[in-house]
């Protein structure tokens, strides 16, 4: 083999190992993480957690239960926001595609996505917290809300193009409006991809912590009091997390646990739901 | 993988007319499989040397899956497996000491769609002598002048080499196309329906290209045009279902074909 | 003949539904705009101030009233620089892995776990961070060696806590949105680019190379993708960076990004003019951000229009 041919051959080997070991250079993190979160959290976790509020400095036990409350009512009001306005927008980006409105929002809803999660906070402060002079769980509701309308509208547009337009030409040669069609036909079609959207990106701002930190901000007590502040799991694990007392840490490792495996259980969740829809939907 | 295997006489035979040099490319008792699903099912055959052949048939019968084999294009593709014999230049294409990309030097390839890289003409038909080592610009110029005349398309490009390639016409771009797979000076080029995407003139060019190309390479041609293949070949193997029906001179297959299959394909009787 | 259209009026179709699904609809760009002017809006009084000073000047000192802004910018890029070098290459890597190189049966186990990857949150990574990676980070710079400490890269006490800490977790970060467009990217190439490279003897790595230039433009942006996600990294950095407003370039010292202070001094601050100023840090970040994000969303869409980037079921924030 010449010479050239050689260097190739290596030069493409050596190629190739190095995008093997990325992928496990990548995976040796994941490992890690997991491995310490639930390894510290799951004997930190008890009953105890669960039901019990958290206890002052010094006092062992406690738990996060307004917190985990918080966080189910925080992500609840989240998609009260989210949900319909980003449905309603996917129909109309779907619907009428070609429009220049609906660039814009393909557009917006991009950029919204990537507007960091610490200044959604601050928009939501002005605008929530400020004129009412306290936090409250509402403008945190807001914050994670707006976090997740980009997701709803993008996922709403493209599982509504995938319905077939057999499916849209049948309904509308039947007579009905395209109103009618759209809500009784194909919103129908596309509905549980929609909802295991939903379900993501829930699990997905059921982990956001900056954005709630000056909105929703945090409460030792228990409230679900919309007009109040709340307590979240990630804002309490995070103020567990920098304090100095090991039994706040040993909470914090538990808080995470929870999360990560809420998490994990969503996107299996998610991932076997999409799975089963696509078979349904192959021809 | 590799199996030598003595020919049963019950399948067609190469008739071709007695080589005084050994047949460029010699299969024996070729058998593909896409898993469990067989395609080629014992083919032999002797491609003859500065000869363009063409292998007809109607579409799915195996054409191209035998033409990739012969510069091992099927082992990009998962789940196959093959028996049987290739040799080109007296060598085992499926020699364990074989060099695919050394392989891939010697049998060229044009595709059915011209697929020229997003790069300028010039970049287009010196990638082939670039991956190989040559660096001065003196050799490179060199070679892609030699390559672009001999597919014809010097004088048309030679004052834009550096445009991109994709803004050539359909015709011209195969062509480009042709040229670059020249430029590494292959023994023997391979081409998968080069002409089914153009129009009747840029087929002619083609077509008129092959015929000057035979006396250099060992030309391969894939066609579903039977006309084409009347009148562009020295020598045509029709296959049917993976199976060799029966391969010889050209003028031989379409005025006096051997096998009822092939004179049903040939006057249109399906297919 | 499907009857989408734009806005089309046939007997039977109302101007309602329109109407009323494009009141939603606009809502999206004018939060953009609202938020974008919320921001300007709420920093005027640090503007007026403190003008283009805000932005050349290193003294943060909220005691004293004097705030000058340009250690968070260098903490900012700086942090998101170096993740980004970190990270691009074993995105890179990744990406062509999986579209190029993986036996078929790893393929979507392997996606799932880089999926799973994104979906982990920031605090978590955060929480790790403080109690595995600090530590890790802090052997690592007693160990040093003394000739390496004169270099100013280097220089500093070993803390643990600081810009390398944060800089490594940023980059776990941001491999699995840079590693999942690139691959749609690589994916989206046509197997005829890398079936010529093949027929001209090319090695593997030659043909891959041929679909990685195809798709230069979408890769690039896949890579500010990434980027753009770390800029904007609150809770991770601002438990790992050391939360000192100073520039170094030292990568063992502590220091301060736009998003940390924002997140740890916005209920501290108390009079208007901090106030303004910490949001004026949130309108320039948001600014930076949006623009990286449309020049992101560009570059990708550049390669085959209507083939939108499918960011999978799992993953969170990436431009879709």
């Amino acid at each position: 083999m010449s010479w050239n041919r050689l260097r190739r051959k290596v030069v493409s080997g050596a190629v190739v190992g190095f995008c093997a070991a990325a992928v496990v250079l990548a995976l040796i993190p994941l490992g890690f993480i997991l491995f310490f979160v639930i390894g510290h959290g799951l004997p930190a976790l008890s009953a105890a957690f669960f039901t019990q509020l958290p206890k002052p400095v010094g006092e062992p036990g406690g738990g996060m239960a307004n917190a985990i409350v918080g966080t189910l009512i925080l992500i609840g009001l989240a998609a009260g926001i989210a949900v319909p306005i980003g449905i309603v927008s996917g129909i109309y980006v779907s619907e009428y595609r070609k429009t220049s409105l609906a660039s814009a929002v393909r557009f917006s809803a991009d950029i919204l996505n990537g507007v960091p999660s610490i200044v959604v906070g601050l928009f939501a402060y002005t605008t929530a917290v400020l004129p009412f002079h306290r936090f409250s769980a509402i403008a945190g509701g807001l914050a994670l809300g707006i976090m997740m309308i980009p997701l709803i509208v993008r996922m709403t547009e493209e599982l509504l193009n995938l319905v077939p337009p057999t499916l849209r030409d049948g309904a509308l040669a039947l007579g009905a409006t395209r109103a009618r069609a759209v809500f009784t036909v194909i919103l129908p079609a596309a509905l549980p991809g929609i909802l295991t959207g939903v379900l993501v990106a829930l699990a997905r701002i059921a982990g956001e912590t900056a954005p709630l930190l000056f909105t929703a901000f945090n409460n030792r007590f228990w409230s679900t009091r919309l007009d109040q502040p709340i307590a979240s799991l990630t804002v309490q694990v995070y103020t567990y997390a920098i304090s100095p007392y090991d039994e706040w840490h040993r909470q914090a490792w538990a808080g995470a646990t929870v999360l990560i495996g809420a998490i994990l259980t969503f996107s299996l969740l998610a991932r076997a739901m999409t799975r089963r829809l696509e078979r349904m939907h192959r021809p | 993988m590799t199996a030598v295997r003595i020919d049963t006489g019950n399948r067609p035979r190469a008739t071709g007319r007695a080589e005084a040099e050994e047949p460029m490319i010699l299969i024996e008792d070729l058998m593909l499989h896409y898993g469990d699903k067989p395609a080629l099912k014992g083919i032999s055959m002797q491609v003859p040397k500065n000869r363009v052949t063409a292998f007809i048939g109607p579409s799915g019968c195996g054409k191209t899956t035998l033409l990739r084999c012969l510069n091992r294009m099927n082992d990009l593709v998962d789940g196959v497996r093959i028996t049987g014999r290739i040799l080109v230049g007296g060598r085992d294409v499926y020699d364990r000491a074989m060099d695919v990309t050394e392989l891939r030097k010697r049998v060229g390839m044009v595709f059915q769609k011209s697929n020229p890289f997003p790069k300028s003409i010039y970049d287009n038909v010196a990638y082939g002598p670039r991956i190989l080592g040559t660096r001065s610009r003196a050799a490179l110029d060199q070679a892609v002048e030699r390559s672009l005349g001999s597919a014809a398309l010097w004088d048309e490009v030679k004052d834009r080499l550096h445009e991109s390639a994709l803004r050539l016409s359909g015709g011209q771009q195969q062509r480009l196309c042709i040229a670059r797979a020249l430029a590494v000076e292959p023994e023997v080029l391979l081409m998968d329906e080069p002409c089914s995407a153009l129009d009747p003139i840029a087929t002619a060019k083609i077509e008129e290209l092959m015929d000057e190309l035979k006396s250099r390479y060992t030309i391969v041609v894939v066609t579903h045009n039977m006309q084409q293949a009347a009148r562009a070949s020295d020598f045509t193997g029709f296959l049917l279902m993976g199976e060799l029906v029966e391969f010889g001179e050209t003028p031989k297959i379409f005025t006096t074909p051997g096998d009822r299959r092939t004179e049903d394909y040939i006057t249109g009787r399906f297919g | 003949m499907s009857t989408t259209g734009p806005l089309r009026r046939s007997s039977g179709e109302g101007r309602l539904f329109p109407l009323l699904t494009g009141a939603a609809a606009v809502l999206v760009p004018c939060l953009v705009a609202g938020i974008a002017l919320v921001l300007w809006r709420e920093s005027l009084l640090s503007i007026r101030e403190f003008g283009f000073a805000f932005w050349r000047t290193s003294t943060w000192d909220p005691v004293a009233g004097q705030f000058g802004a340009l250690p968070f910018i260098w903490g900012t890029l700086y942090s998101s620089l170096l993740a980004l070098l970190l990270s691009a290459p074993v995105a890179l890597g990744i990406a062509v892995f999986l579209s190029d190189l993986s036996p078929h049966a790893l393929r979507q186990p392997l996606i799932f776990l880089t999926e799973l990857l994104a979906a982990i949150p920031s605090i978590v990574y955060g929480l790790w961070g403080i109690f595995v990676l600090v530590p890790l980070v802090r052997r690592l710079e007693i160990a040093t060696p003394a000739w390496l400490k004169g270099v100013p890269l280097f220089e500093g006490p070993p803390l643990g806590v600081g810009l390398l800490a944060a800089s490594l977790v940023l980059a776990v970060m941001m491999v699995p949105y840079t590693a999942s467009v690139a691959r749609e990217i690589l994916k989206a190439v046509p197997s005829a680019q890398r079936e010529g490279a093949y027929a001209l003897g090319a090695t593997r790595w030659e043909a891959i190379r041929m679909a990685l230039f195809y798709g230069r433009t979408g890769i690039i942006g896949a890579v500010m993708l990434g980027l753009g996600r770390a800029l904007g990294e609150t809770m991770a950095v601002t438990m790992l960076i050391g939360n000192n407003p100073r520039i170094s370039l030292s990568l063992f010292a502590p220091q301060y990004t736009m998003a940390a202070v924002i997140a740890n001094e916005f209920t501290e601050a108390a009079d208007p003019l901090y106030l303004d100023a910490l949001v004026e840090i949130g309108l320039v970040l948001f600014l930076i951000t949006v623009a990286i994000n449309a020049l992101s969303r560009v570059l990708v869409w550049r390669v085959g229009r209507e083939r939108t980037v499918r960011a999978g079921r799992a993953l969170p924030a990436a431009a879709v």
